[in-house]
């Protein structure tokens, strides 16, 4: 019998608006995509209509084809919890979800997934929203096993990373998640290590 | 004549006797003598050199020389030695291996002093790169077990791997005695008999990049370690081998991580490109390209391959040889280091190798190519069209651009001979013949009249 490959899910969520899960999702997906010759596709899996924004602008308005594909990377806008093992079905090799930062909404799907990664900040301005995750998610089983990228200061990642036992990294930001150069695969590398 | 006796008639062996076993070289000189074994630098008429060690019939130079045979006969990686041949006389093994020309650390540090954090790291990455392949190694990963300075040899910023005679495969650990590595490299449970894994070695590598930093090794050495590889060397030489680096590809990546938080530039390389393109598709371009940068791997120079056209055999190879692995944006096929095509244009990956291979796939008039260009063509009847027509167009382009070197391989010939192409296209070829598998004699002999051509030069090491 054939042996059947086995699906790699890599869910991203955000603790707030504007923690770049979108940026990350692109990034991770071309990532495995190209570097690691992963059969990838994306799923937006929040009301956001970023990946529509995507198809929209590469395509044109007039273009509503989905899923679409981008540098072979499959795209699916906007998708339903219903279709969403649909897609596992399609035989790719990996599929990354971003799953936007309605945390507590999708966290069921996110759950699921391979591979778990969570974006944060914990300035001053930002430390209560990761507060407020970390009391939601602290008795979750396997939340040590999740990777929290958060921006802040070394120390205190170093703080988070001691005070809380998480897998922390430092966020970074790309400019580009389509360019892919050393620095941004030496860090998506550290990242699904 | 020269006689050497070794004490309680261990092993006799002289000059005359190692070139009458190995009549293709003589001895130039005697490298090594420790009283039980010899290293003879011997070299041909042609001036290549390589070295035969000999070791007596008894039990104990018996057992490791033996365990280096079986080892290094399996391995191919440009930074550790290859065995060409053993032969046996009444008393003595003698292997013939490459000869690896420089300096060991020992030598290097000894002379010259410490090297720089970012030296230090160059080298603490290709040592890293030689264990990813031993433990690549199926099916078994191979252990050195005696990673220490001067094991390693250093030339024009290459560096070797050498003495595999602890060395074991992991599978067959239980069957030796390891107390036989360095003090103050061979890592702690080679002294208590635990069990050993890849994170010995991982010891001894940590070992001998902090001998590279401050010309000491041991715990008190760690203080005088620059403080940014302080944490990862100290992981390394950790006692408990559970809190170690789990893998070379894991401490490569620890390293690059470092050079990055310290400013230092990856050491980025202005490679000479050689372009592989048929005259028409499924001519056997790729297997030809690939074959060429094994071959330039194995004759000691750093070659990598690129698929530069749209067959996706790169992606395929990738999702069908397990034995494929990737570290650090390529992929390593056995020892040569492999890149897909990306779709994107926005990737752009350093360029880590001397020598790049580009995959072209079909000839294009217009196509810009490397510094050399092998053109791969058909001469099968139902081929010739494509193959005139390309040769017409080459021949424009030596004229165009003849700086460029171009090599022209009639790929599948049969009988006619290379005579009979060059008086049908008016361009000199060379024949590549229909190989069988396993005759790699026939093979490399072509690749080396491709080097050659090209002007790529043997054995740089």
């Amino acid at each position: 019998m054939m042996e059947e490959n086995k699906l790699f899910t890599v869910g991203i969520i955000g603790i707030d608006k504007g923690e770049g899960a979108t940026s990350l999702t692109v990034g991770l997906a071309t990532y495995l995509q190209e570097i690691l010759c992963k059969k990838t596709a994306m799923v937006e899996m929040n009301t956001e209509g970023e990946f529509a924004d995507i198809r929209s602008v590469y395509f044109g308005r007039n273009y509503t084809q989905t899923p679409f594909e981008i540098f072979k990377i499959c795209y699916y806008p906007g998708v339903v919890k219903s279709e969403y093992a649909k897609i596992c079905n399609m035989g790719y090799d990996c599929i990354v979800t971003d799953f936007g930062y309605q945390y507590e909404k999708y966290m069921e799907d996110f759950l699921r997934c391979d591979k778990k990664i969570v974006l944060g900040s914990i300035n001053l301005w930002k430390y209560r929203k990761y507060l407020q995750f970390h009391e939601y998610t602290r008795n979750f089983p396997g939340v040590g096993n999740w990777l929290f990228l958060l921006s802040g200061d070394e120390e205190d990642i170093r703080m988070i990373h001691a005070k809380h036992n998480r897998k922390v990294l430092g966020k970074e930001f790309f400019r580009n998640p389509y360019h892919l150069s050393e620095a941004e695969v030496q860090y998506y590398d550290a990242v699904l290590k | 004549m020269f006689m050497i006796s070794v004490a309680k008639g261990v092993t006799v062996i002289s000059e005359d006797e190692i070139n009458h076993l190995f009549s293709m070289y003589y001895v130039q000189n005697i490298l090594k003598d420790t009283g039980t074994g010899k290293v003879f630098l011997l070299s041909n008429r042609q001036g290549e050199r390589k070295v035969v060690k000999a070791v007596p019939k008894n039990e104990e130079g018996k057992e490791s020389l033996q365990s280096e045979i079986s080892i290094l006969q399996t391995l191919n990686h440009r930074g550790i030695p290859r065995l060409y041949d053993v032969k046996e006389t009444e008393d003595c093994i003698c292997i013939l291996e490459q000869y690896i020309e420089g300096r060991t650390l020992y030598e290097i540090i000894r002379t010259e002093g410490v090297l720089p954090l970012e030296q230090a790291l160059f080298y603490g990455k290709q040592l890293a790169e030689i264990l990813i392949y031993l433990q690549s190694v199926k099916p078994d990963a191979v252990l050195h077990l005696d990673i220490q300075p001067k094991n390693i040899i250093i030339y024009k910023n290459k560096l070797s791997l050498i003495d595999f005679g602890n060395a074991a495969y992991m599978g067959y650990l239980e069957q030796k005695y390891y107390l036989k590595g360095t003090r103050g490299y061979a890592a702690p449970e080679q002294y208590t008999g635990k069990s050993i894994d890849i994170r010995t070695d991982i010891y001894g590598m940590g070992c001998c990049i902090l001998y590279m930093l401050t010309g000491k090794t041991g715990q008190e050495a760690l203080k005088e370690a620059p403080l940014s590889v302080r944490e990862l060397l100290g992981n390394c030489m950790e006692q408990d081998k559970e809190k170690r680096p789990d893998s070379a590809i894991r401490f490569g990546e620890e390293l690059r991580c470092i050079e990055k938080i310290n400013g230092i530039r990856n050491h980025e390389r202005n490679p000479v490109i050689v372009s592989f393109a048929g005259t028409q598709q499924r001519i056997g371009t790729s297997v030809i390209a690939m074959g060429f940068a094994s071959y330039l791997r194995r004759i000691g120079l750093d070659a990598s391959y690129e698929e530069c056209n749209q067959t996706g055999m790169v992606r395929k190879l990738v999702k069908y040889e397990t034995s494929i692995r990737y570290s650090q944006g390529e992929f390593w096929y056995g020892d040569l280091p492999i890149r897909p095509r990306y779709e994107s244009q926005q990737i752009k990956l350093t360029q880590m190798h001397d020598i790049l291979i580009r995959d072209e796939g079909v000839y294009e008039e217009k196509k810009q190519y490397g510094q050399g260009l092998v053109v791969v063509a058909g001469v099968s009847p139902w081929e010739v069209e494509f193959t005139e027509q390309v040769c017409k167009n080459l021949k424009c382009r030596q004229i165009l651009t003849p700086c460029q070197k171009l090599v022209l391989i009639w790929n599948f010939f049969r009988s006619s001979g290379e005579q009979l192409y060059f008086g049908k296209f008016q361009m000199d070829g060379f024949d590549m013949p229909f190989l069988n598998r396993g005759d790699t004699r026939r093979e490399e002999a072509v690749y080396k009249r491709i080097a050659e051509r090209l002007e790529l030069a043997e054995g740089n090491r």
